[in-house]
């Protein structure tokens, strides 16, 4: 079964297509920051490429964030106007998720994804298992908590460089593989294929904040 | 009738606070027209809120989707043409809407078209009277938009006059707001204004000699605050008869001027403010001294509403061979 998979989290975005052994391709949006443009033709130029149509689509995995509110928005309701319409089936990803999984062979993890500002979405991981939620902070308090680390923690995620970056000092705390660093639509594609499809109907991005008016 | 005319088009309106989706046949014949207010949700901030509409919007579409096509008792793979609103409005609930309509079309290989908003209000009048064709002048008056519109022929229009700072709706709401009607404040302000007196404040009537046909209205908000300052006792009746009073003169004079000016014989009421039982009984009333039909399609074409940006789409796309690439993004301050 072809599988689409959709990252409008962050910027750069991307599309990707998977299936099984025989096919895993990613394409980044041409245009950072022009993600509904962009998102539709850029499916459209992959699959073609790929020598498929979007009838052969099979399931869709979206990333639920956290991320850009806006931009996780246009991924999801992109995503859900196609599985409604030819009754796709529709997987929602965690980003923090599929940012683990591509750091494989380490341990202890922190993803750390940059939101607006100073502040970042930052998760922690034992092996394959999440230690906590995802909660918001600012990178100093980040950076603080990080140089208290005691013991050896890989960091991962669109915000890793920054915050390693702060840590010259530090014994314990290494940069993730370069993979790891950058959103990745295929990597959402790899989780979604293997997850329970999701309610098409109660597939809400995760936007960890609660609403500032 | 030939086959095209009973081609089906999915219609999508998310600009502001309502989720609407439509289903129609043809170019207006309305077979589901679902609108979900989110009005409750934003009553508390005292104004709708960008991000809490767009999270709304994200979670209520598909179900409106559902429930329009079960409504009009056909199949999504029926669809033909998939419309939604590209602008003005907010841009983060445009994007839901557009991006979701986009997504249909391009799983449907369903031609797709982003339509104007403020065509969309005109296409109002020709849902509901489709034999009644331009030309015509057309106000178009709601929480967002205040402007006259002339009409030779549909897929053609001349701005006249528009709002240079407050849409009618907004400073009806503001002002509501400020002497403590919560929001949204048109219709009560209706209510109240029926047992006040319009002459108990003298308001301005802002750039009501003006030869322009454009509108202001920021200044009545302030003058109101500076009146019921020196008079906290003010009858809130008569706060809202004499508010009412004002706006309702301007848009009179102004839109019946406007259609005498350029001609026309009929006057076309659209928007939000357009179910304002004063504004309808003061511009009929003077209409109709003038030789001036005024016409008001019903109120639930005229609020925020899928089915006309359907009519639009259908229209546009038949008329003009037009529908648009899977690029096409939000326009939040389109106008025509």
């Amino acid at each position: 079964m072809l599988v689409l998979g959709l990252d409008t989290s962050e910027s750069p975005g991307s599309v990707a297509l998977l299936e099984e052994a025989n096919l895993a391709v990613e394409r980044v949006l041409p245009e950072p920051l022009r993600h509904a443009e962009c998102l539709l033709p850029t499916v459209e130029a992959l699959l073609a490429e790929c020598g498929r149509t979007r009838d052969d689509v099979g399931r869709i995995c979206v990333n639920l964030g956290p991320g850009s509110f806006t931009g996780l928005r246009i991924g999801l309701a992109t995503a859900k106007g196609m599985s409604q319409a030819r009754r796709i089936a529709l997987v929602g990803v965690d980003g923090t998720v599929a940012y683990r999984q591509r750091a494989a062979g380490e341990r202890r993890i922190c993803v750390a994804i940059a939101s607006r500002r100073d502040l970042v979405y930052a998760r922690w991981f034992s092996g394959e298992q999440p230690r906590s939620e995802t909660v918001m902070l600012h990178e100093a308090d980040l950076v603080e908590r990080l140089r208290a680390e005691k013991r050896p923690l890989c960091v991962i995620g669109s915000a890793a460089r920054r915050l390693v970056d702060h840590m010259a000092d530090s014994s314990c705390v290494v940069l993730g593989p370069a993979e790891a660093l950058e959103p990745s639509a295929l990597a959402v594609a790899r989780i979604g294929a293997l997850l329970r499809e999701g309610r098409l109907h109660e597939l809400e991005p995760t936007y960890v904040e609660p609403i500032l008016a | 009738m030939t086959g095209a005319d009973s081609s089906l088009t999915l219609g999508i309106e998310t600009s502001c606070d309502e989720t609407s989706v439509a289903v129609l046949r043809g170019e207006t014949e309305i077979l589901a027209n679902i609108v979900y207010s989110q009005v409750d949700l934003h009553a508390r901030y005292g104004g709708v809120v960008p991000e809490v509409a767009s999270r709304n919007h994200v979670v209520k579409l598909p179900y409106i989707v559902d429930e329009a096509l079960a409504c009009a008792g056909v199949q999504v793979q029926e669809i033909s043409l998939v419309a939604a609103t590209m602008g003005p409005g907010l841009v983060g609930p445009l994007l839901v809407g557009l991006c979701h309509a986009k997504g249909m079309a391009y799983a449907l290989r369903a031609p797709f078209l982003g339509v104007n908003h403020l065509e969309g209000h005109l296409f109002a009048h020709r849902l509901h009277s489709p034999d009644v064709v331009p030309p015509f002048m057309g106000l178009i008056v709601s929480g967002g938009h205040t402007m006259l519109v002339d009409v030779p022929r549909y897929g053609e229009y001349y701005v006249v006059g528009t709002t240079v700072d407050d849409a009618a709706g907004e400073a009806i709401d503001k002002i509501g707001k400020m002497i403590g009607m919560g929001y949204p404040a048109g219709a009560k302000m209706d209510e109240l204004a029926d047992s006040g007196d319009p002459k108990a404040i003298p308001l301005p009537r802002p750039m009501g000699d003006s030869p322009s046909f454009d509108f202001s209205f920021s200044g009545l908000k302030t003058a109101v605050l500076y009146h019921v300052r020196k008079n906290p006792r003010e009858r809130r009746e008569d706060i809202a008869a004499s508010v009412l009073a004002s706006v309702v003169d301007v848009l009179t004079k102004k839109s019946l001027e406007a259609t005498r000016r350029f001609h026309r014989h009929r006057l076309v009421v659209v928007g939000g403010v357009a179910a304002n039982a004063h504004l309808r009984a003061q511009l009929v009333a003077e209409g109709t001294q003038r030789g001036i039909d005024v016409l008001f399609p019903p109120i639930a074409l005229c609020t925020d509403n899928a089915a006309m940006i359907a009519a639009v789409g259908a229209f546009r796309h038949r008329e003009f061979g037009e529908a648009h690439p899977l690029s096409v993004s939000p326009n939040p301050s389109l106008s025509f």
